[in-house]
């Protein structure tokens, strides 16, 4: 079973000054492929920084982050880049989409970076809209769908590489 | 590679199709617009134009032949370069200006030089110096009115000017008896431009008005074959005449719509007064479109990067490879750089077939090189404008959706 597995992370906004704001502070935890995990806490306690550590977007202070025994930490940006299209999927709370660009342009964007090709790419992405209950809306800009629409979109857009 | 692709089709689509217009237009602008602007609003100022000014002498002399140009090509680029510059108009690669008359006829006006018709001597078939009496009167040389070739020579004389066929011509200025443009097959010819070497076969049939010129061998390229059948009607000489003289023969041509008559001295002043409004043209233009252009290629970065900016976020977000990226905007930036240059040649060249171009830029070397750094610097400003936005925009991290939507 895969696993993500954090050891003794860290994260210190500013590091070594006068305003330095500590956010993580030795958060070690194991999380299981196939489960679902909520991340709770008050406005400031640091779970958006634990997101970003855990998705390779930003760096922890000290700790390890792995990826089924493969530390993110000590990759280069287009190692990260890459478990990031093969092994992560986001879905924001703004949904993270360009609105310029119809939902399947943007669903398909994982998948290219993933490495699949074009035609493969767009396949999945009809798949896992049509999972999401939109393979009408491929076509459409982002910018003219409803929020929700736009969720489904960015649900399907994260689950185009079946992360995990 | 795919992924490069994508990347820069995202970019491109990002950044709209209204966006790219606007960005090559400016680029394509830096290239035209001064010229299109000069030609626009300055043209009524060129009566004359003398390319080869410093080719000539102390004056002009003008043969003026009044020559019915009908149903050919020429006929049709004439009434095209009349109706787009209603003042004179050069031909490309001639020394020939047309005036457009009231009657729709079109006349032309050749430019010739004192050494040409000092060496062209002008004698008739018994050796008689004819009609080109070099004599000074009150600062009046004379003038030839209504000279025709059959009043120099007889029908079936021998041209004076051939020593025999197959002999090297020995001056370039047998046009100047043959009357500029010839009819042949409904296609115009023009001999003036015959070459000083050519040899010449058994020149000039003349019956009445009708000059046939039958074989002209060593021109361009093998034999070709012409028919003349145009008439000088009328030659003007001018060389220092006195302002009066001048005055009244340029009343006499106004008044018959011919066209003008003017010493060189006068094309020379109307040419460096038409250089001078046009260099004033540019200079305002430029003044204008610099401050426009930049003040756009600000607004425009700016729009474009906060919509590069947040393209960049996403994609990292999905998996975007920094090569990938980098790659993507050099492509874009490549048909940025492209498309315009290519736009811009393609857009010069019409204007030359068009005649729009050609007869303000033939032969000045100084505005075209005026004109050409201007417009290196607005495009190369274009181009390097985006880069700025590339770097910023390397910067653009997908933590900041992330921080966008914690917020």
């Amino acid at each position: 079973m895969k696993t993500l597995r954090l050891i003794n992370i860290e994260k210190t906004y500013n590091p070594g000054r006068e305003w330095a704001v500590p956010a993580l502070r030795g958060i070690s935890y194991t999380f299981y492929a196939g489960k679902s995990y909520a991340l709770m806490g008050v406005s400031g306690s640091g779970k958006t920084t634990l997101l970003n550590v855990i998705g390779g977007l930003d760096f922890p202070t000290n700790g390890q982050c792995l990826w089924d025994g493969q530390d993110m930490t000590g990759l280069s940006d287009s190692q990260r880049a890459s478990i990031r299209a093969k092994q992560i999927g986001f879905v924001l709370q703004n949904y993270g989409l360009v609105e310029d660009l119809s939902a399947l342009d943007n669903c398909i964007a994982p998948a290219v970076f993933a490495g699949d090709t074009m035609r493969k790419a767009r396949h999945k992405a009809i798949c896992a809209m049509e999972q999401m209950h939109i393979p009408e809306l491929a076509r459409r800009p982002v910018k003219r769908m409803s929020g929700g629409q736009k969720q489904r979109v960015a649900i399907a857009r994260a689950l185009i590489n079946q992360p995990g | 590679m795919r992924k490069t692709i994508y990347v820069f089709r995202q970019l491109f689509a990002q950044l709209g199709t209204g966006v790219m217009v606007v960005f090559m237009m400016i680029a394509v602008t830096s290239y035209n617009l001064t010229y299109w602007i000069t030609i626009r609003y300055t043209h009524q100022n060129i009566l004359f134009y003398a390319p080869n000014a410093l080719q000539m002498e102390q004056w002009a002399f003008l043969n003026v032949s009044l020559d019915l140009l009908q149903d050919d090509h020429q006929t049709t680029l004439l009434s095209q370069a009349v109706n787009q510059l209603p003042g004179v108009v050069q031909m490309a690669e001639s020394q020939t200006f047309y005036f457009p008359m009231q009657d729709g006829r079109v006349v032309n006006v050749d430019a010739y030089s004192t050494p040409l018709l000092n060496a062209l001597g002008m004698r008739d078939s018994q050796g008689q110096r004819i009609a080109w009496n070099a004599s000074v009167q009150d600062e009046c040389y004379p003038v030839w009115v209504d000279a025709r070739l059959k009043d120099v020579w007889p029908i079936g004389a021998a041209i004076p000017l051939l020593r025999s066929a197959h002999e090297p011509l020995l001056y370039p200025g047998i046009s100047f008896y043959v009357a500029g443009h010839l009819n042949y097959r409904n296609a115009v010819v023009r001999l003036s431009g015959m070459q000083p070497r050519s040899t010449l076969e058994d020149i000039m049939d003349m019956s009445g008005d009708v000059y046939h010129m039958v074989t002209v061998a060593d021109w361009m390229e093998g034999l070709m074959e012409y028919r003349a059948d145009a008439t000088i009607t009328r030659c003007l000489q001018l060389e220092g005449p006195s302002k009066d003289y001048i005055k009244s023969l340029d009343a006499e041509v106004r008044s018959k719509a011919i066209g003008f008559c003017a010493t060189y001295q006068q094309l020379l002043d109307r040419y460096n007064s038409t250089e001078e409004a046009l260099s004033k043209s540019y200079a305002s233009t430029i003044w204008f479109m610099l401050p426009m252009s930049v003040i756009g290629l600000i607004g425009l970065q700016a729009i474009l990067f906060e919509r590069l900016k947040r393209l960049s976020a996403v994609l990292n977000l999905c998996g975007m490879p920094r090569s990938a990226w980098l790659n993507g905007w050099i492509l874009l930036l490549a048909s940025i750089l492209l498309v315009p240059t290519v736009l811009g040649f393609w857009a010069f060249v019409v204007l030359q077939r068009l005649n729009i171009v050609y007869p303000l830029t033939m032969g000045l070397p100084a505005r075209i090189g005026f004109l050409l750094p201007v417009g290196m610097i607005l495009y190369t400003v274009c181009f390097l404008s985006v880069l700025p936005t590339i770097w910023c925009i390397r910067y653009a991290k997908p933590i900041d959706l992330l921080r966008e939507a914690d917020q």
